[in-house]
C-alpha cells in the first residue's frame, strides 16, 4: 500500500503542477509578466506597482468612457484582438537581481508572457532584462532610471520613464535657478550623499559631471549601504564638511534615517534636495510630518490639467486604495502597460518580433497618458526622448510646489529653514 | 547601539549555548516585540518605554510555543538541516503574516516620550540612543545576576554545560529550556520597544538585527553570555568610528575583518569555552 502512495502522489502534483503553471484557460486572455519587489525591505513600493498594476487592467479591460481621452479607457480589452482581456502576472524580485533574474525566466518560460514590465531596482532591471534580451521578449522598463541600461545595446529594451541623466541636469537647472532668485544667501558647495547600489552610484556620478556646468563645486560624496542600521558616522561627515547644498539619492527607510539623525544632530544645509520622489512616499510623510518639508525633489509625476486626472487618481483610486496615495509608481506601470498593448493592438500580434518592432514605432501623444510627459517615442536605444522630470518643493502639510520646468510652476521656492526656525 | 546588538545577541547566544539549535527567527522576535510596542501606541497611545512589559511577555509567549510546538519536536529529530531549516521557514512566516497584517508600509511612533538630543559642548547626543544603551545595558546586568546569582540561574548555567550531568542531578531540563526563552523573550523583547523609539518599523527589520546578532554571537563565543556583550559593544564601537574614520561606505568591513580576525586566532570566540 505504502508503495502506491508515493506515485500517486508524485503524479497529482505533477497533474496540478502542470495545470497551474500553463494556465489552462491561459488562451483568452494576453499574460504581461511584471517583476517589482512584492516581499522584503523594499515590499512598500511593490505595494504601490501592484496597485498601478490592477488599476492598468482596469483601464485596459473595462469600459471607461468617463476617463477619455486616456489610451484604450474607452475600450474593453484590446481592439485589435478582438477585444481580448489583458492579466498581469506577478514576479516578486524582493530588490535582488539574482531572484529578479529567476523570477523573468519563470515568467517567460512557465507563464508563457508576451512581454515584461518592471522592475523598478536599477539593478534588477538590468538581470531581469537580460533575460528578457536572450528570450527575445520585449522588456518595458518603466521607472528604473539608471542610464548604463539603455547603453547596453539590446533590441528589446525600452524605457518609458526618462533616466538618471535627464533627471539630475532637470534638477540642476532648477538649482542654479531657484539659486540665482535666492538673494539672501550663497550657494555655492554640493556635497553628494548616496545608497551604495546602482542606482545611487549613477546618480552620484552624474551629480558630480554635471554639477560645475551650473557653477557648483562638489565638495565630498558619501556612499553608504541602504540596509544600514545607524548613519551616525555619515551625519558627521556631512556636518563636517557642512555644504551649502545636499543632494541625496536614498531609499525610504535609510532616508528617514537620515533626517532623523539630522534633526537630533540640529543639523541643516542651506539647501536639501533628493534625487528622486521621497516626499511622495506616504511612509515617509507619515514618519517624518514636519521634518520632511521643505525638501527639494523630482518628480515624474504631477497633477496634470487633463479630465481623466481626478476621477483616476482621487475618486477611483481613494476607493479602492485607502491606504496609497497615487503616485508616479502607479503613473509609470499604468503609462508602460498602455504603451505595451499600443503596440499590441498595431501589430495585431503577440509575436515577440511584430511586437518589437510597433514598439520602435510608438508615438503616443502626450494627453493620452497619465504622466506629465510630452509623451512617448523611443530613440535608437530604446529610450523615451519625450520624458522630463518636474522639479517641486514639499511645502507646509506637504503642500508641492512645482518649480521647474517654467510652465508648470506654480509657487515659489522658500529657503530650507534651520530647525530652530521651524 | 553596541549595547542593543549586544541585548538581542545575548538571547540568541543563550538559546544557541542551551538548546544547541541555531535559532534563525531571533531577529523576527524583535520585529514581533517591535510591532506589539507600536500597536499599544496606535491604539492606546501608550509610549514605547512604558509598553516594555508587554512587549517582554509577547516576545516570551511566541518563544515559548516556539519552542513547544517546533523545537522540541524537531529536537528529537537526528538531522541539523530539520533544525536549520524549521527556525528559518518560521521566520519567514512571521514575517509574510506581519506583512500581511500590516501592510508593508514604514511604521514608526510620533513624539515618543524620549526625543530630541543633549548637546554637550559640540556634540550632540541623541536622547532615544542614550536612553536604549542605557536600558539595554541595564536589562543586560538584571539577565546575569538572574543567570549567574540565583539558584534557577545556576540550574540554567548546568543545564548548558552538560545536558545529561544535570538531567541527573535532578534537575528539569525542559523547565529550564522555558527559561532560557523567557530570558530570550526578555532581552528580545526590551531591545524591540528600545528599538522603537528612534527606529523605523517594517515586517523585515528583524532581518538587519539578527544578521549582527550572528556576528557578535560567534565573535564573543557560542553560548558565552560575556560574550555577547563585549562583542556588541566592539561591534558598535567599530562600526561608528571606521565609519567616520575610513568612510561610511567601508564601515561593515572593519566589523568583518575583526570578526575574522578573532576568528583566525581564537575560533571559539572570544569568551566561548573549549
Amino acid at each position: 500500500m505504502k508503495k502506491n502512495i508515493i506515485p500517486i502522489f508524485m503524479l497529482v502534483v505533477i497533474f496540478t503542477s502542470v495545470c497551474f503553471s500553463s494556465g489552462i484557460a491561459a488562451d483568452d486572455t494576453v499574460k504581461i509578466g511584471v517583476v517589482y519587489p512584492l516581499s522584503g525591505n523594499q515590499a512598500l513600493t511593490g505595494f504601490e506597482y501592484r496597485a498601478g498594476c490592477e488599476l492598468a487592467e482596469e483601464i485596459i479591460n473595462n469600459e471607461h468612457p468617463e476617463w477619455a481621452p486616456l489610451k484604450f479607457a474607452e475600450t474593453a480589452g484590446i481592439p485589435a484582438l478582438n477585444g481580448k482581456k489583458i492579466e498581469i502576472v506577478y514576479g516578486d524580485s524582493q530588490a535582488t537581481p539574482e531572484r529578479g533574474q529567476n523570477e523573468a525566466e519563470r515568467l517567460i518560460t512557465q507563464e508563457g508572457v508576451v512581454a515584461l514590465i518592471g522592475a523598478f531596482n536599477s539593478s534588477v532591471s538590468t538581470t531581469a532584462s537580460q533575460v528578457a534580451e536572450r528570450y527575445g521578449i520585449p522588456f518595458i522598463c518603466d521607472s528604473a532610471s539608471s542610464p548604463t541600461l539603455t547603453s547596453r545595446g539590446f533590441q528589446y529594451f525600452f524605457r518609458v520613464f526618462g533616466n538618471d541623466a535627464i533627471f539630475v541636469e532637470n534638477l540642476f537647472t532648477a538649482m542654479r535657478e531657484e539659486a540665482d532668485k535666492d538673494t539672501s544667501r550663497e550657494y555655492k558647495t554640493v556635497m553628494v550623499l548616496n545608497e551604495n547600489s546602482l542606482w545611487g552610484s549613477d546618480v552620484a556620478d552624474i551629480a558630480k559631471l554635471v554639477a560645475p556646468k551650473y557653477g557648483f563645486e562638489v565638495i565630498d560624496q558619501i556612499s553608504y549601504p541602504s540596509t544600514t542600521t545607524q548613519v551616525n558616522s555619515e551625519v558627521q561627515r556631512v556636518i563636517a564638511k557642512d555644504p551649502d547644498i545636499l543632494f541625496q539619492a536614498s531609499y525610504v527607510a535609510d532616508a528617514m534615517l537620515f533626517m532623523r539623525t539630522f534633526k537630533e544632530q540640529k543639523y541643516t544645509p542651506k539647501m536639501y534636495v533628493y534625487a528622486d520622489g521621497k516626499p511622495l512616499n506616504f511612509s515617509y510623510r507619515e514618519t517624518l510630518g514636519p521634518d520632511g518639508w521643505w525638501t527639494v525633489f523630482r518628480t515624474v509625476y504631477s497633477k496634470k490639467d487633463a479630465p481623466f486626472v481626478k476621477p483616476i487618481t482621487e475618486d477611483y483610486f481613494a476607493e479602492h486604495y485607502p491606504d496609497l496615495k497615487f503616485n508616479e509608481n502607479q503613473g509609470s506601470v499604468i503609462t508602460s502597460v498602455q504603451v505595451l498593448v499600443d503596440a499590441i493592438n498595431r501589430a495585431g500580434t503577440t509575436d515577440p518580433e511584430k511586437l518589437r518592432e510597433a514598439l520602435t514605432q510608438t508615438d503616443i501623444k502626450g494627453e493620452e497618458i497619465i504622466l506629465p510627459f510630452a509623451g512617448v517615442q523611443f530613440d535608437e536605444t530604446g529610450q523615451n526622448i519625450l520624458a522630463r522630470a518636474i522639479v517641486v518643493q514639499a511645502q507646509e502639510d506637504f503642500k508641492f510646489v512645482n518649480l521647474w520646468p517654467s510652465e508648470m510652476k506654480n509657487g515659489d521656492y522658500v529657503p530650507y529653514p534651520s530647525w530652530e526656525e521651524r | 547601539m553596541g549595547a542593543l546588538y549586544a541585548l538581542v545577541a545575548s538571547g540568541l547566544s543563550l538559546i544557541q549555548g542551551l538548546m544547541n539549535i541555531i535559532n534563525f527567527c531571533h531577529g523576527d522576535l524583535v520585529t514581533i516585540s517591535m510591532y506589539t510596542s507600536f500597536l499599544l501606541w496606535s491604539v492606546f497611545k501608550m509610549d514605547p518605554l512604558v509598553s516594555i512589559p508587554v512587549c517582554i511577555i509577547v516576545s516570551t509567549l511566541v518563544g515559548i510555543a516556539t519552542h513547544k510546538l517546533i523545537i522540541s519536536q524537531v529536537l528529537r529529530s537526528p538531522s541539523s538541516f530539520g533544525q536549520m531549516f524549521s527556525t528559518y521557514g518560521l521566520g519567514i512566516l512571521i514575517a509574510s503574516t506581519l506583512q500581511f497584517v500590516f501592510t508593508p508600509n514604514y511604521r514608526s511612533v510620533l513624539n515618543p516620550f524620549v526625543e530630541g538630543s543633549i548637546s554637550i559642548g559640540a556634540i550632540n547626543i541623541s536622547k532615544p540612543l542614550l536612553f536604549g544603551a542605557v536600558g539595554a545595558l541595564l536589562a543586560y546586568g538584571l539577565c546575569y545576576w538572574f543567570i549567574r546569582r540565583t539558584p534557577e540561574g545556576q540550574a540554567l548555567q548546568a543545564t548548558e554545560q552538560d545536558i545529561d550531568a544535570a538531567k541527573m542531578m535532578g534537575i528539569d531540563t525542559e523547565k529550564m529550556f522555558l527559561l532560557g526563552w523567557t530570558i530570550s523573550g526578555f532581552c528580545v523583547g526590551t531591545a524591540g520597544a528600545l528599538l522603537t523609539n528612534f527606529y523605523y518599523i517594517h515586517p523585515y527589520v528583524g532581518e538587519t538585527f539578527s544578521n549582527i546578532s550572528f556576528v557578535v554571537v560567534t565573535l564573543g563565543g557560542y553560548g558565552s553570555f560575556e560574550g555577547s556583550l563585549i562583542a556588541g559593544l566592539i561591534v558598535g564601537v567599530v562600526e561608528t568610528i571606521s565609519g567616520y574614520v575610513i568612510g561610511p561606505q567601508y564601515k561593515l568591513i572593519p566589523v568583518y575583518l575583526t570578526y575574522l580576525i578573532v576568528l583566525m586566532f581564537r575560533p571559539r570566540g572570544l569568551m566561548g569555552r573549549r
